[in-house]
């Protein structure tokens, strides 16, 4: 219908905004993004703490809500028949509303606690199935389907969350972000909390919801090795901008960005001794970013240039862009 | 004070804890781990999954918890007889490095105020050094100085650099031994590095062994010498780091291995080969499980596994708890 495009997003600007007495400040989480999320695709956000990924992923699912707030940009859905928009002009937040779950759900951060404790696993169910209109007997029985090929005994919906491990807490919220077959998924962080054998399990069944559902997943992490297995786009986020974007293969194996660079580079491997070097520096103050690029301070090859002004995205080969001076 | 062979001997270390309050069943958190830290410094690995009782032992290690039974020997001394003042001077000689920066320091106090009172503890060794001096050269170490630290609250550092100061903080007081505790899962990926070379940097120059705990084998592999695989309270693999991790023996370090995701893009998508999505068992099930505790999910079980908890065998200086090498 678009060129295959379900999500644009064209130069977001959302700030948080916090006020203490007469002083208020802004802090730039996400600061000119321009991005579109497409159908069947795995695209993964990377990024440290604080580089704004995670508010990113609040923006991609429209939830910008005090104390964040759309400054400039706007967001296009292409979800269903009628293109939803979200900008400062026409804040189409209710159509917005409508889409989610049923055409775009999110997994937010320690999705592992987001169960209420106080309520059986089939009652959450049942209130998610009828707050949104849908029939309650097929999407019962769809649900029990996932949790037993995402390897569950159904009978734990008797259960309350606090008697599950995470694990299978995280594989419930799973099986509910999808029970509507959503086209777009958001994950924000899904494993970080997890142990590594669950880690595995949970990227391997990511991958088997993919290649059934043929829906689009976002997936937001600060783990390089979790994109290069799963992601087919990679995104690297820094202090709220967009460094670099393309095919993940590209980006492991022809990085342009000094970032990026190090990024890769220092990640420790087994059956690899050799001395990793780190980036120095550390990351920068969102509410009063260094002017021009925003990885100066801590670029090994900075020039006079990149104080000035902020490098444009230019195309090193298909699907792939870089912000950099270097390559200009 | 008298010198020994090594530095740390932990000899057959049981935690117990229990659940409920009277009756409740146990939880053997340690189970009967022995092993030995010679003089040469060496950085030691012990890695695990959550509940592993990695952290437990960690304590054990530091003295901030008594075993339930056992023998450790610090310094050739053995600390259940030592009392009073000496036993003080004895823990002293092993530091601990917290998992997380943020909370090690009170935001409302001045790291300098840290930094002073430790160094106030080893002044009289130093005799006429000034404080100061004193706290410079353990900032200096880790590449940090008096200058960039005083008079700062923990708020203007980041993560980075309060761990750095955490770490400063125990090398003033000359410790044999440091036990790092996840010293940098809370940090940015790009510091991370930093931290680990530092740590190398201090076995060789400073002549400080390192007990790293941790969860993530590449992290491991990269900065150890010896590592430690743990499993539901018991060392199922101990050995050099090399051949642990490439030619793993014990079942679960072989599964461990083949969880850890490189971050290199496959040639062909072999990740989507094997989708065979076990349920994990639950950790208090393998806790009191009777046999060897990893019998559920063992691809290689076999009937003697069920009944009876394996002995260690030891193969090529390696330490390995499974039946499949028994005679």
């Amino acid at each position: 219908m678009n060129n295959g495009i379900l999500i644009k997003i064209d130069n977001i600007k959302a700030y948080y905004k916090t006020q203490s007495f007469e002083t208020v400040k802004n802090v730039k989480a996400v600061d000119g993004i321009t991005m579109d999320i497409r159908e069947n695709e795995i695209i993964g956000i990377a990024g440290e703490s604080g580089s704004g990924k995670s508010t990113l992923g609040r923006v991609i699912y429209g939830y910008i809500e005090s104390p964040l707030f759309l400054i400039d940009g706007k967001i296009s859905y292409f979800l269903n028949n009628e293109e939803v928009n979200l900008s400062n002009e026409s804040y189409e937040l209710q159509k917005m509303i409508n889409l989610r779950w049923k055409l775009i759900s999110y997994i937010p951060q320690s999705s592992m606690n987001v169960l209420n404790p106080t309520r059986k696993i089939y009652k959450i169910l049942e209130d998610i199935i009828e707050s949104h209109n849908m029939d309650k007997n097929t999407y019962k029985d769809k649900f029990f389907g996932s949790l037993e090929s995402f390897g569950l005994n159904p009978d734990i919906v008797n259960q309350y969350s606090y008697q599950l491990s995470g694990g299978m807490r995280q594989r419930i919220v799973i099986a509910l972000a999808t029970i509507f077959d959503p086209k777009v998924i958001i994950a924000d962080e899904p494993t970080s909390a997890l142990d590594v054998v669950t880690q595995w399990n949970l990227i391997l069944l990511f991958k088997k919801i993919h290649r059934e559902t043929k829906n689009s997943f976002v997936f937001i992490t600060h783990d390089m090795s979790i994109m290069a297995n799963l992601a087919d786009r990679v995104a690297i986020m820094y202090g709220g901008k967009l460094l670099e974007i393309g095919m993940t293969r590209d980006i492991f194996e022809n990085p342009q960005h000094p970032y990026t660079k190090f990024l890769i580079n220092s990640i420790p491997q087994i059956g690899d001794k050799s001395e990793k070097s780190a980036i120095p520096g550390f990351a920068p103050d969102l509410v009063s970013p260094p002017p021009g690029c925003r990885f100066l301070p801590r670029c090994p090859y900075a020039k006079k240039i990149c104080e000035e002004k902020e490098p444009s995205y230019i195309e090193v080969e298909k699907d792939h862009k870089v912000s950099c001076f270097l390559l200009q | 004070m008298q010198d020994s062979e090594n530095i740390l001997e932990l000899h057959n270390i049981v935690k117990i804890f229990r659940r409920g309050i009277i009756w409740g069943p146990k939880i053997v958190a340690v189970n009967n781990i022995s092993f030995k830290m010679s003089k040469e410094p060496e950085i030691l690995t012990i890695a695990g999954e959550s509940g592993c009782g990695k952290t437990t032992l960690a304590k054990i290690i530091l003295h901030i918890m008594e075993p339930t039974s056992g023998r450790i020997l610090l310094n050739g001394q053995d600390m259940t007889k030592v009392k009073g003042k000496n036993r003080y001077k004895l823990i002293r000689l092993i530091q601990p490095v917290f998992q997380n920066p943020y909370e090690t320091f009170n935001p409302l106090k001045k790291i300098d105020t840290y930094l002073y009172d430790t160094a106030k503890l080893v002044k009289e060794k130093y005799g006429e050094k000034s404080l100061e001096k004193i706290i410079d050269e353990g900032l200096n170490s880790v590449g940090l100085s008096w200058q960039e630290v005083k008079d700062k609250y923990p708020h203007e550092f980041s993560g980075g650099q309060l761990q750095r100061i955490s770490l400063a903080r125990s090398l003033i007081l000359n410790p044999l031994l440091l036990v790092a505790d996840e010293p940098i899962s809370m940090l940015d990926v790009s510091l991370r590095v930093s931290i680990l070379n530092l740590f190398k940097e201090l076995k060789n120059n400073k002549r400080v062994s390192i007990i790293y705990i941790t969860h993530d084998l590449s992290t491991a592999y990269y900065v150890s010498d010896k590592i430690a695989i743990m499993f539901r309270g018991s060392f199922v693999e101990l050995g050099n780091v090399e051949d642990v991790l490439n030619y793993p023996l014990h079942p679960y370090t072989s599964l461990l291995r083949k969880s850890i995701l490189k971050p290199v893009v496959n040639k062909k998508d072999e990740i989507n080969e094997e989708i065979n999505i076990k349920s994990t068992v639950d950790e208090f099930t393998e806790f009191i499980e009777k046999g060897c505790k990893f019998s559920l999910r063992c691809p290689n079980v076999m009937e003697i596994c069920k009944k009876q908890d394996p002995p260690v065998f030891f193969i090529n200086n390696r330490e390995v708890k499974c039946w499949l090498y028994g005679k």
